[in-house]
């Protein structure tokens, strides 16, 4: 038997025990509910005779067998709120945040890893696909020290709860209780596919094996995900809960449990959020190395890595919006009540605080772009028009962050003359911030097309035409998304709600056709000059820097919205936070909070890059074989 | 300034005192000019940044909890504090500069934050199942006050209102509006004589009656005392309506009151209890006991129809408002009780003639117009705006001031608002009546 | 000079026709009118 063959023999061997470990906790699961189901059920029965106590299911409306305890009715006091010194809440809000970033940062690596290894894998050019492969080493390798510390991060927030908030922590443990045994089998599965996945690497470097290696980052992926869905499955219970009965006990159905009403939007909105803030940290990594580099090639590596990580981050970053947009559509429906507080009430501040992050977000991006520019040789063409896309920007973020109603008390309204301000009122309503948000995207999508076309010229028989077209084609989308959203104030508020779906169209058609036009003009254009990496200005770095900040905060942000829209319940309409912390905080407490958390992240995760490049220092630089020589081009991977 | 120096000082004294130390040590170690002159302005500086960073923390530290809107500031001066460093120790310089720059932009954000108007979300409504029958008659009064009107020693306040609604149309004082609806003083004393008297009542005779109901359900039978007098009317608004209260064009008929216990109020038995005890306790007179009262109720309500006592739900600021802008405007009008006074072609039960017909598509431009017009609409839509904000702005003729509640700016979101000018600015006298959305 | 021309017009007619088909037909499928004020 050959060593190739025997390699081969045990990489699959090690890919079956993967699905195996994938598949075990299912496996185990099988039985779980069922067995779940009869014996409480017997003992029931036991201690109340014959008789079986009936409860109907507070979402689904089915009647079911109570099995669980109800929900504790708690006291202020030591027994139910044990506390040191301080706001248990806060303490709590801390530990859960800071395993939260964590968390979301190993997850979401994995999956770049899996795209840019696959990239590596299906391009055809030797140098470009080592130095995808080599990407996606470096980046499993900053999640792995991430890994353990998100570990002992969870660790953490399991203690704070125990300690802190004993009676909800037993409550919710006892309707959970199967799941929690199945996250902590799938988070054994991950370790050690990720292990696995990690020390192969080199092993499974060519052929066959490569493919295989590709396999378990999917797998490895699959099991991250569904550990990210059974966490999501605990907050989208306590926000919306289903599978008890009105006083919360369990009726036996751990799937209602699950599957909560807003369980799939906030699974989806999670993984798209993770993505883009994943790929913000790698991106910030990318510009401390860049910036802490001493020699042109390291330069030029880590620029071209944070480029990458951009890329992937904003493309995250742009269905965002519309998963957010029917996560909130799922509350409306799930409570009325709850999205008017979130919206129009009690946390209506913090949105308006979000518009301006987005807008940020935004800024940075095309400001990195323009910047990026400069590295390119022919690039200059377009760097005089930036001033009008600054102004195209700066326009449609005023319009984005003008509030429309707020809470407000009698003299303020009597001052204002009703609950919207006489001129400015009318850039609040949602005509007009849609307009301005979708000025802001096509923006940011020109900027990306000059950008990929910076050095190049189209060599195609009908590129005169082609660029014309472009440009028209852009100033319709303009003039279109503009129209509409002053056409929307001329029409009733039944048919102007219409209106925001061809607006959306018109920038999701920028999107697409210009993207895919240029790429097909761009085909063996002729290169005005080599994309020089490295030769970007410090300015830009700095720029990732602040949109791996600004995802940070904006997290922080949207996460504490989503829990404290809970206002006074644990559990929402079942269990009562009867703590002294029931209220909710002030907007600026919990932007000062929010500020704490993304500092204390930051400075953490930079002393774990800083250790990683100290254990590098150590390590023989391997030969740098993807040093960029022919500076290929990756502008197309986003 | 000066406290902060202080505590600066006695939480990072270790740190300075190290930094002096060293600061003394190359004084004495290093012996090459040149480096003994860099090494000391190193120090120097690392001593300065230290101090600042305890500043910074010092001041971070107290304005933690405070209202104090200049906590950020001690972000950018951790800022300024590693930018100094960074063109010190050039090895660490990125780090120092990302960790400033990450700071600068946390220090923005949480300015921002902090510049915002500050809302803070009060405590929650107290779970005490409030349990009304084990009151004493002065709780049971305080708690129907609350009902009546959104809380205690606020019944003499105009446009003070609670979940009962009452004060929308009733006056509960001498001299207060009301002219919708009977003022309610004096109701306990007048209610066992004069209104069980009156002819028209046809007391045990419900068969006898002329009104738009004969008995609250079949076989209930009428009133025999004040105090179920008082329960029916609140059951059955229309069994008998006090003359020249009706609703206009019915002969008094008909009574323009909802029946409380239904929806859109829907007041549970317990909570009648309290408020009809409110009624008696604030005039000094001694209230029927608590089962006496629901008993009376229980007369005229039957069982299915009887609201079970909600737990309060979330009462945030929001959940106090009649109607919160989700509904069609229908029901937003009957929510917010304008049907009883206005007629609103095409909403159906939108008959009241307390105050003038909306169809203001036709007659807000007129008043605009007028010469006695104060106000400052310019269109439609604002005219119809200020009218429901504020009333007084300008009083259609005939019409009587003040008898418009002042509250709806508050008490209806501004979706529901919106609905409603919506509606209205779309009626035109002599056209069909606009969709309802 | 001239082909430019030409050809400037000749994308103006395509995105003005696609701008306004999006419109028009995203407004229909949910059901409302594109052409609401001009209609009236």
């Amino acid at each position: 038997m050959g060593l190739v063959t025997r390699k081969k023999l045990f990489s699959i061997m090690a890919l079956c025990a993967m699905v195996g470990l994938l598949l075990l906790p299912i496996v185990m699961s099988l039985p779980s509910p069922a067995a779940g189901e009869e014996a409480p059920a017997a003992d029931a029965a036991k201690k109340d005779g014959d008789k079986v106590e009936k409860g109907r299911d507070v979402y689904y409306k089915t009647e079911g067998i109570v099995v669980g305890a109800p929900a504790p009715k708690t006291t202020d006091g030591p027994k139910d709120y044990p506390r040191y010194n301080f706001e248990s809440r806060v303490l709590l809000w801390f530990a859960n945040q800071q395993h939260l970033y964590y968390g979301s940062f190993v997850l979401a690596v994995p999956i770049f890893c899996m795209v840019i290894e696959f990239m590596g894998v299906v391009t055809k050019d030797k140098a470009l696909a080592k130095r995808y492969d080599q990407l996606a080493y470096d980046f499993i390798k900053i999640s792995l020290t991430a890994y353990s510390l998100t570990a002992i991060l969870g660790g953490i927030l399991i203690f704070t709860f125990l300690t802190l908030y004993p009676a909800f922590f037993g409550y919710l443990s006892s309707i959970f209780r199967p799941v929690m045994h199945i996250y902590a089998l799938m988070f054994v599965a991950e370790s050690g596919t990720l292990y696995i996945y990690y020390y192969g690497w080199d092993k499974m470097k060519e052929g066959f094996l490569k493919w295989i290696h590709l396999s378990m980052s999917v797998i490895l992926n699959v099991i991250g995900t569904l550990l990210m869905f059974l966490a999501n499955s605990w907050i989208g219970f306590m926000m919306s809960p289903a599978g008890v009965d009105e006083q919360g006990r369990f009726l036996g159905n751990i799937w209602h449990v699950l599957h909560t009403a807003l369980w799939n939007p906030l699974n989806v909105h999670r993984i798209l959020g993770n993505m883009a803030f994943g790929g913000g940290v790698v991106a910030a990594y990318a510009a401390y190395k860049f910036l802490a580099a001493k020699t042109d090639e390291d330069r030029a590596h880590y620029d071209w890595m944070g480029y990458i990580a951009m890329a992937l981050g904003v493309a995250f970053l742009i269905p965002l919006p519309f998963a957010g947009y029917w996560l909130m559509r799922e509350v409306y429906a799930y409570r009325q009540q709850m999205g008017i507080t979130l919206m129009g009430g009690l946390l209506a501040w913090l949105f308006i605080i979000q518009a301006t992050m987005i807008g940020i977000l935004f800024l940075s991006t095309n400001y990195y772009l323009w910047q990026a520019m400069g590295r390119m040789r022919g690039a200059e063409k377009y760097q005089r028009y930036i001033k009008y896309l600054v102004f195209l920007l700066a326009c449609g973020f005023l319009v984005f962050i003008t509030p429309h109603t707020m809470v407000m008390t009698p003299a303020e309204l009597k001052a204002m003359g009703g609950q919207q301000h006489p001129v400015l009122g009318n850039y609040g309503v949602m005509s007009a911030k849609n307009g301005g948000i979708n000025v802001i995207i096509t923006t940011t999508v020109l900027s990306f097309v000059w950008y990929m076309r910076g050095n190049k010229v189209s060599t195609v028989s009908w590129a005169k035409f082609g660029n014309i077209f472009m440009g028209v084609f852009f100033a319709c989308a303009y003039v279109n998304i503009i129209w509409l959203a002053i056409y929307g104030y001329y029409i009733p508020a039944n048919v102007r709600v219409g209106l925001s779906v061809p607006q959306v169209a018109t920038t999701l058609s920028c999107l697409f056709f210009m993207f895919a036009l240029n790429s097909v003009m761009m085909k063996g254009a002729k290169q005005m000059g080599p994309i020089e990496w490295g030769k970007i200005s410090a300015r830009s770095q700095y720029a990732l820097i602040m949109l791996a900040t600004a995802f940070t905060w904006m997290m922080g942000l949207m996460g504490y919205i989503r829990s404290s829209v809970r206002l006074f319940w644990h559990v929402n309409e079942i269990m009562r936070d009867n703590s002294p912390w029931a209220y909710t905080h002030t907007v600026g407490f919990a932007a000062n909070m929010i500020s704490f958390n993304v500092l204390f992240f930051w400075i953490s995760i930079l002393f774990v890059f800083w250790l990683g490049s100290l254990t590098a220092k150590k390590v023989p630089v391997e030969a740098k074989a993807g040093v960029p020589g022919s500076a290929p081009q990756p502008a197309g991977s986003h | 300034m000066g406290n902060l120096i202080n505590e600066a000082l006695s939480m990072g004294w270790m740190a300075m005192a190290l930094l002096v130390g060293l600061l003394i040590y190359f004084q004495v170690s290093i012996s090459d000019p040149v480096a003994k002159k860099r090494a000391t302005f190193k120090t120097f500086i690392g001593i300065i940044a230290a101090f600042l960073m305890f500043v910074a923390i010092a001041n971070y530290k107290n304005n933690f909890y405070g209202e104090n809107r200049l906590l950020p500031v001690s972000l950018v001066m951790i800022t300024a504090t590693t930018f100094m460093l960074a063109l010190y120790f050039t090895n660490l310089g990125a780090l120092l500069k990302i960790g400033g720059f990450m700071f600068f932009v946390a220090a923005f954000l949480s300015g921002y934050g902090n510049w915002l108007p500050q809302v803070e979300g009060g405590f929650p409504p107290k779970e005490e199942k409030l349990d009304f029958s084990s009151m004493t008659p002065q709780q049971l009064a305080d708690e129907g006050e609350k009902i009546i009107f959104g809380g205690i020693g606020q019944n003499k306040v105009q446009g003070a209102i609670g979940k009962g609604q009452c004060p929308l149309c009733h006056a509960f004082h001498q001299g207060m509006l009301g002219e919708r609806a009977p003022n309610l003083i004096g109701l306990p004393e007048r209610a066992g004589k004069e209104r069980l008297e009156d002819p028209k009542y046809s007391k045990g005779k419900p068969a006898a009656r002329e009104y738009a109901q004969k008995e609250a359900f079949p076989g209930s039978g009428t009133a025999e005392n004040g105090q179920e007098y008082i329960a029916e009317s609140h059951a059955c608004p229309s069994c008998y309506v006090v003359a020249g209260y009706g609703v206009k064009g019915t002969n008094d008929k008909e009574s323009p009151m909802p029946a409380i216990h239904k929806p859109p109020i829907s007041l549970s038995l317990p909570e009648l209890a309290a408020v009809d005890t409110w009624l008696y306790v604030r005039e000094g007179r001694e209230a029927p006991s608590y089962e006496e009262i629901i008993k009376s109720y229980e007369k005229f309500i039957p069982e299915a129809d009887r609201p079970k006592q909600q737990e309060e739900k979330a009462a945030g600021p929001a959940s106090a408002l009649l109607a919160d802008g989700s509904e069609p405007v229908d029901q937003i009008f009957a929510k917010a009780q304008c049907v009883s006074c206005h007629t609103i072609p095409g909403i159906p039960g939108a008959t009241g003639t307390i105050g003038p017909k909306l169809e203001e598509g036709t007659n807000a431009p007129l008043r605009i117009k007028d010469k006695d017009y104060k106000g400052s609409a310019k269109s439609t839509p604002e005219y119809i705006m200020e009218s429901i904000v504020d009333p007084s702005a300008y009083v259609v003729k005939p019409f009587p001031d003040n008898t418009m509640p002042k509250v709806f700016g508050q008490k209806l979101s501004a979706g529901a608002l919106k609905k409603i000018v919506d509606y209205l600015s779309q009626v035109k006298a002599g056209a069909p009546p606009p969709k309802i959305s | 000079m001239g082909q430019s021309i030409v050809y400037g017009i000749i994308s103006l007619i395509i995105c003005v026709a696609y701008f306004t088909l999006v419109d028009h037909f995203l407004m229909d499928m949910q059901g409302l009118d594109y052409w609401y004020l001009f209609r009236k």
